[in-house]
């Protein structure tokens, strides 16, 4: 009865939204912007009142492509407008337009991008947190929808404190609060073992540093979340290791990217002497003998600033976590390590994460769901929307 | 939906997407309530979501059933339409529009929808109207889709619950959730002396509908809470934002703090569901429900409690019962050094450690498979994970993964569907680790059997393993409970029954006197036929219903609404 069928993926999605652009026809659009050009040509060569009206008709003679085109009504209103408006440009603009599926997705943030500068909260923000319950009390004192949101919202982030707060919800009195935690778990954990299991296909039948290196971040993210299973984990980083090093081996290039996955990686296994190590081969120190702060630390030509100021912050988290008292081995001081980083290499990290894209669009990856025997749409700005013919 | 036979049945039972297409608890259940009423005839009315959704049946319907009939949610999804065939149909849509506010009558479905989503649902009052006016199906699936009355109400919507929603999304979410809702009401009635529906939902709605236009009876067994189930798989619709953009920028406080935000296209979804729930709670004359725990949720969700009865399922004793009293003894002689001629020699290790039911994720089998890893690192087990793997092929890998790269391929083997005769006799205690469950049907066969179960804190199980009053609490536990997707707790237990031949007994006893005195299938199908004999289906066969082919009955045998119930569309 209560069958949890979730279904498609973003791939999927993504390829359906392609389907949909190609489909447009571009040779009225060509065809429009090639006349107008003559008439801009025919304007320039003629200057007299003959070339104007020449031009003029030229331009008028550029709507013709559209509005014999193949195109729905709205559409075809849509082309004519943008290429009278706006001669030889207009056309592109118009196909353009109509090539983008879904709504406002130009102006969309792609969500594998690097994310924008942290915005300044504002008054009207600041106060809404001031008066927010903590998450925890919330959880346990607001009302089902409120929770289901907050769950929803902690799957979506999907990081180390957000996966604290369901672990801790799990134990919860309230028996539905514990079931709906252990299911937004178990479908993280079902949605990252998927896409491993991807990467390792794809690896297997393909190799390439690209790959290895998304598989390696994709295994790094999940160990640092804690969503890896324990016991798995070892062979899960030796893994992650390895595609480390073939993604290094394919492209020296991007040493400082994989100096930021291998060391983060080492630090979410408690191998801070490793993440050092990682580190340094890549960091390069201005004095003849070893450095001795980050300050004077650089890294080689080629390397971009926002990735070099994530790898001191790397080697501040790794150099702390290494610091042993003449009693305590390393490994040993490195057991007390909390379980998420601190607050301030927590927000670099979540922006690695979210440059490896662990959860882009959350579990489901976007797509539109099965709620018992009914299908429960999917954003209208990520769809191919279906029509109901009477 | 294939057309009935020709003899009338005394029960229509009304399903959503389970029975005889999907195995499962519930399917069981209908299954054998079925086959333990021979005397009477019975229809099965299956909702399910779209057309090639369900293969072949899975259980031979019995010679009984006199129909079996199908209603679809959907139909099959089209290809995408290109721009020509776009423009054409827009072009047909323009016609029907214009046909469609030309008539520009008043339509009480829509009426009704509109008090569904905009009335208060704490007032008990208009439900028996809703239900009056939905009943009318005086709104065609065109005029739904197309009509200036069904777009005001879209705005309506738009306007009072979903302000700050796409209005784009809030469009297509607007369609999901009526379309189904008005090819069930257009689906024919199946005539019948009584309904049952086996859940709420749109079973549940369409069987109150059905009531209201025959005036026959309804009785409605819920299995788990329908419109909690629905909230819980809308819950993984992470898209539905209910906040602002998680990803904080460096702005960290929105983690620790929670400023409440719920999105109104959830909020409309959970309405809608609670209200399908509280209309047939309200059209049926008897609601059974299997728990205490279940009943105290069905009040919560608007059942009036002097309707509900707790009907537990039920299994039947083996011919040969375990002779648990005396192995019992035995083993306690045994440890306090009394043993000697006529001791039963008890199991050796490996602990015997079942699994039964199906491989989907909802059985969480994954915290089954973690548990055994643990406990096996201190005690030996021989873990069978028993059931049909078909259902997820996905999951059903993950799982085998899982046990390959934990390294216990040979402690942990995946035996596929067995007979239930030839299940517990082969095991020492029964794991049931699901995120969700009513009352599930393998703790009883395994306490028939006198084996000891483990079972995470969901749905009846508590009280089936602690008793569910004083009473039943005397017999004592039969079992151990564990939090959900606790697999050190799991592990805890198999430790403990491991190490503890004495304790699986004591409790394989007390679950064997628990499932003799509560849980014994006569009992639940005396109960059943006397539910049955109060609606007047008392296995004789009636006179027809006069019913047209869209289902309408007479005026006179509708309940509710005012004027003419059922005016003829057109």
């Amino acid at each position: 009865m209560s069958s949890l069928a979730i279904q498609g993926d973003r791939e999927a999605g993504a390829r359906e939204v392609r389907a949909l652009r190609g489909r447009l026809p571009l040779l009225p659009w060509i065809s429009a912007m090639l006349i107008d050009l003559t008439a801009a040509v025919v304007v320039c060569r003629r200057d007299s009142l003959t070339g104007a009206l020449a031009a003029g008709a030229l331009h008028l003679a550029s709507l013709a492509p559209i509005t014999l085109a193949a195109l729905a009504p709205s559409e075809r209103a849509l082309g004519s407008a943008f290429v009278f408006a706006i001669p030889i440009l207009g056309a592109p603009l118009a196909a353009l337009a109509l090539r983008t599926a879904g709504r406002s997705e130009l102006g969309e943030v792609d969500p594998e991008a690097a994310p924008a500068d942290a915005e300044t909260p504002g008054a009207e923000e600041l106060r809404r947190l001031g008066e927010a319950l903590p998450t925890c009390e919330a959880l346990l004192a607001g009302e089902a929808d409120e929770r289901r949101a907050i769950i929803a919202t902690l799957t979506l982030r999907a990081d180390a404190g957000a996966l604290a707060l369901l672990r801790w919800a799990l134990g919860a009195a309230n028996p539905e609060l514990a079931v709906e935690a252990a299911l937004a778990i178990e479908e993280m954990t079902a949605s990252f073992e998927a896409r491993l299991s991807a990467h390792r296909k794809r690896l297997a039948t393909e190799p390439s540093g690209a790959e290895a290196l998304a598989a390696a971040e994709l295994a790094t993210d999940a160990i640092e979340a804690g969503l890896a299973e324990a016991a798995l984990v070892p062979s899960l980083a030796e893994a992650a290791r390895n595609d480390f090093t073939a993604a290094l081996a394919d492209d020296p290039a991007r040493a400082a990217t994989v100096a930021v996955g291998r060391a983060r990686l080492e630090l979410a296994v408690l191998h801070p002497d490793a993440a050092l190590a990682a580190i340094d081969e890549v960091v390069v120190s201005d004095g003849s003998g070893p450095a001795i702060s980050a300050v004077e630390l650089h890294g080689p030509p080629g390397v971009a600033a926002a990735e070099m100021e994530m790898l001191l912050a790397l080697r501040d988290e790794a150099v702390l976590a290494t610091h042993a008292l003449p009693w305590e081995s390393a490994s040993a001081l490195a057991s007390y390590h909390p379980a998420s980083p601190p607050p301030l290499l927590q927000r670099r990290l979540s922006a690695a994460r979210r440059l490896s894209g662990l959860h882009p669009r959350g579990a489901t990856g976007g797509a539109g769901v099965t709620v018992g025997v009914v299908r429960v749409p999917a954003p209208a700005s990520t769809r191919e929307v279906p029509v109901e013919k009477p | 939906m294939k057309s009935p036979e020709a003899a009338k049945a005394d029960v229509c039972l009304l399903v959503e997407g389970t029975y005889p297409f999907v195995s499962g608890g519930v399917s069981s259940w209908v299954h054998d309530i079925i086959g333990g009423h021979p005397e009477l005839r019975f229809a099965v009315l299956n909702v399910g979501s779209h057309p090639g959704a369900y293969g072949e049946p899975r259980f031979k319907l019995p010679d009984n059933v006199v129909g079996l009939h199908r209603v679809f949610c959907q139909e099959t999804a089209r290809p995408p339409l290109d721009g020509a065939a776009r423009a054409d149909l827009r072009e047909e849509i323009r016609t029907l529009r214009a046909a469609v506010d030309t008539e520009a009558r008043p339509s009480r479905v829509l009426a009704g929808m509109r008090r569904l989503h905009l009335e208060d649902p704490s007032d008990p009052e208009p439900l028996g109207a809703v239900l009056a006016d939905l009943a009318t199906n005086d709104l065609t699936l065109e005029e739904f889709l197309y009509g200036r009355a069904s777009f005001d109400l879209l705005t309506a919507l738009a306007d009072r619950t979903a302000a700050e929603a796409p209005f784009l999304d809030l469009f297509w979410h607007y369609r999901a959730i009526h379309v189904p809702m008005l090819r069930l009401l257009a689906a024919p009635v199946v005539p019948a002396t009584c309904y049952h529906a086996i859940a709420t939902g749109y079973a549940g709605l369409l069987a109150a509908v059905w009531s209201q236009r025959t005036g026959r009876p309804l009785a409605l067994t819920e299995h788990g809470i329908y419109a909690r189930e629905r909230e819980m798989e809308l819950a993984r619709a992470d898209w539905i934002r209910d906040a602002a953009e998680t990803d904080d920028g460096g702005f960290g406080l929105r983690t620790a703090t929670w400023a409440p935000h719920i999105s109104p296209l959830r909020k409309i979804w959970s309405r809608f569901f609670r209200a399908l729930s509280r209309l047939a709670y309200a059209r049926a004359g008897r609601i059974v429900t299997l728990s205490e725990v279940n009943r105290g949720k069905q009040i919560a969700d608007g059942a009036p409690p002097a309707k509900i009865d707790i009907v537990p399922n039920g299994v039947d004793l083996p011919d040969d019962p375990p002779l648990l009293e005396a192995v019992a003894e035995e083993v306690a002689d045994e440890k306090a050094g009394h043993g000697g001629a006529g001791v039963i020699v008890l199991r050796s290790p490996p602990l015997r450690v079942g699994f039964v039911g199906r491989v989907v994720p909802i059985k969480d089998l994954i915290t089954f498979i973690r548990a055994c890893d643990l406990a096996l690192r201190a005690v030996e087990l021989e873990v069978r994970v028993i059931g049909p793997m078909e259902e997820d092929p996905a999951y059903a890998t993950r799982c085998r993964d899982l046990v390959a790269r934990f390294g216990r391929a040979e402690q942990i083997a995946f035996v596929g569907p067995m007979k239930p005769a030839d299940i517990y006799p082969s095991l020492d205690v029964v794991v049931l680790t699901s995120f969700s469950e009513g009352q599930p049907l393998v703790i009883l066969e395994a306490y028939a059997r006198g084996v000891p179960v483990i079972a995470s804190d969901v749905g009846a199980c508590r009280e089936m393993i602690e008793g569910r009053d004083a009473a039943d609490r005397v017999l004592g536990p039969s079992g151990f409970v564990t939090r959900v997707a606790a697999p050190k707790e799991t592990a805890a237990a198999l430790i403990k029954l491991a190490r503890d031949p004495a304790l699986r007994q004591r409790l394989g006893a007390a679950g064997f006197r628990r499932v003799s005195a509560y849980y014994q299938r006569r009992d639940m199908l005396a109960s059943y036929r006397a539910i049955y004999a109060s609606m007047g289906a008392a296995g004789t066969g009636e006179k027809e219903d006069r019913v047209d082919s869209v289902g309408r009955c007479p005026a006179e045998s509708v309940a509710g609404g005012s004027g003419d119930p059922f005016p003829v569309p057109g």
